[in-house]
């Protein structure tokens, strides 16, 4: 986890509901940013794929039985490294999507899995993955790829 | 996201899709694309207007695919953009699902799939 005092600069940060529908307006909102910055495709499509990606199994998973509000909220930052960095917290159930193992690579169409993919996408499309639990919060941090591969 | 469906003839259906394969587009065309995998022996899939494929979209590719497989069916991909095929070919979905660059091969592919020689 790169510490915000660390991160560099902070580029905009959103908070969102815990809906299905609000993957789309954090994504959108990502490409945005993406749009400004005028950042890499592969970083942009990297950090798009895992944001929808992280949401989804935050937003399907991390509240339910839960008393208490959802709170979701997303930050991008720039890095000195002129790394982007995207921050994801929320207040769901702990989950940490780092510990999550590839499915195997199944040997036909008839014993495939067809889901799991998820985590497997952002450890492709990232630079790196990391997770921490704190006060009460899951803390993934996005680091996109710097340029092609 | 946008589905359009052509019966090209014995057997053979083409699915375009269009528009961002995500949760969303996914919710929006499965009826649609799970009604072609039911109804054809091949679908040939028109990816050339997807701009984006999350894992959403793959679990739709694998589940259609997987029930044509179930018939003696054949699914078919062609025209990935470079970040569309990464995302297949990362998740091992290349090594389940032909993919193929055209629509001219997808088709003759589908042609050597299905008896009779495939789309007249």
């Amino acid at each position: 986890m790169i510490p915000p005092s660390a991160a560099g600069s902070l580029l905009s940060e959103l908070r969102i509901g815990a809906r299905i529908d609000e993957i789309a307006v954090a994504t959108s909102w990502l490409g945005d940013l993406a749009d400004a910055g005028d950042w890499p495709q592969s970083t942009r499509f990297g950090l798009e794929l895992s944001l929808e990606e992280a949401l989804t199994n935050v937003i399907s998973y991390g509240f339910a039985g839960l008393a208490h509000d959802p709170d979701i909220r997303i930050e991008c930052w720039r890095t000195p490294q002129d790394r982007i960095v995207v921050r994801i917290r929320d207040n769901g159930v702990a989950f940490d999507p780092t510990t999550i193992a590839a499915p195997d690579v199944p040997a036909s169409i008839e014993e495939a899995k067809i889901g799991g993919h998820g985590v497997q996408l952002m450890r492709n499309f990232l630079e790196s993955l990391s997770y921490e639990r704190a006060d009460g919060e899951n803390r993934l941090t996005l680091v996109g790829k710097p340029d092609q591969d | 996201m946008k589905i359009e469906t052509t019966e090209l003839g014995n057997q053979v259906t083409l699915a375009a899709l269009a528009g961002r394969l995500d949760i969303a587009g996914a919710g929006a065309v499965e009826a649609q694309f799970a009604a072609a995998a039911r109804e054809a022996s091949v679908v040939v899939v028109d990816l050339s207007g997807v701009t984006f494929l999350a894992s959403i979209g793959i679990r739709l590719l694998l589940a259609n695919a997987k029930a044509l497989t179930r018939r003696s069916g054949h699914m078919i991909l062609y025209g990935c953009d470079p970040q569309v095929e990464k995302v297949l070919r990362s998740t091992g979905v290349d090594q389940l699902i032909a993919i193929v660059a055209t629509r001219e091969e997808a088709v003759g592919r589908a042609g050597t799939l299905v008896p009779g020689g495939g789309p007249a």
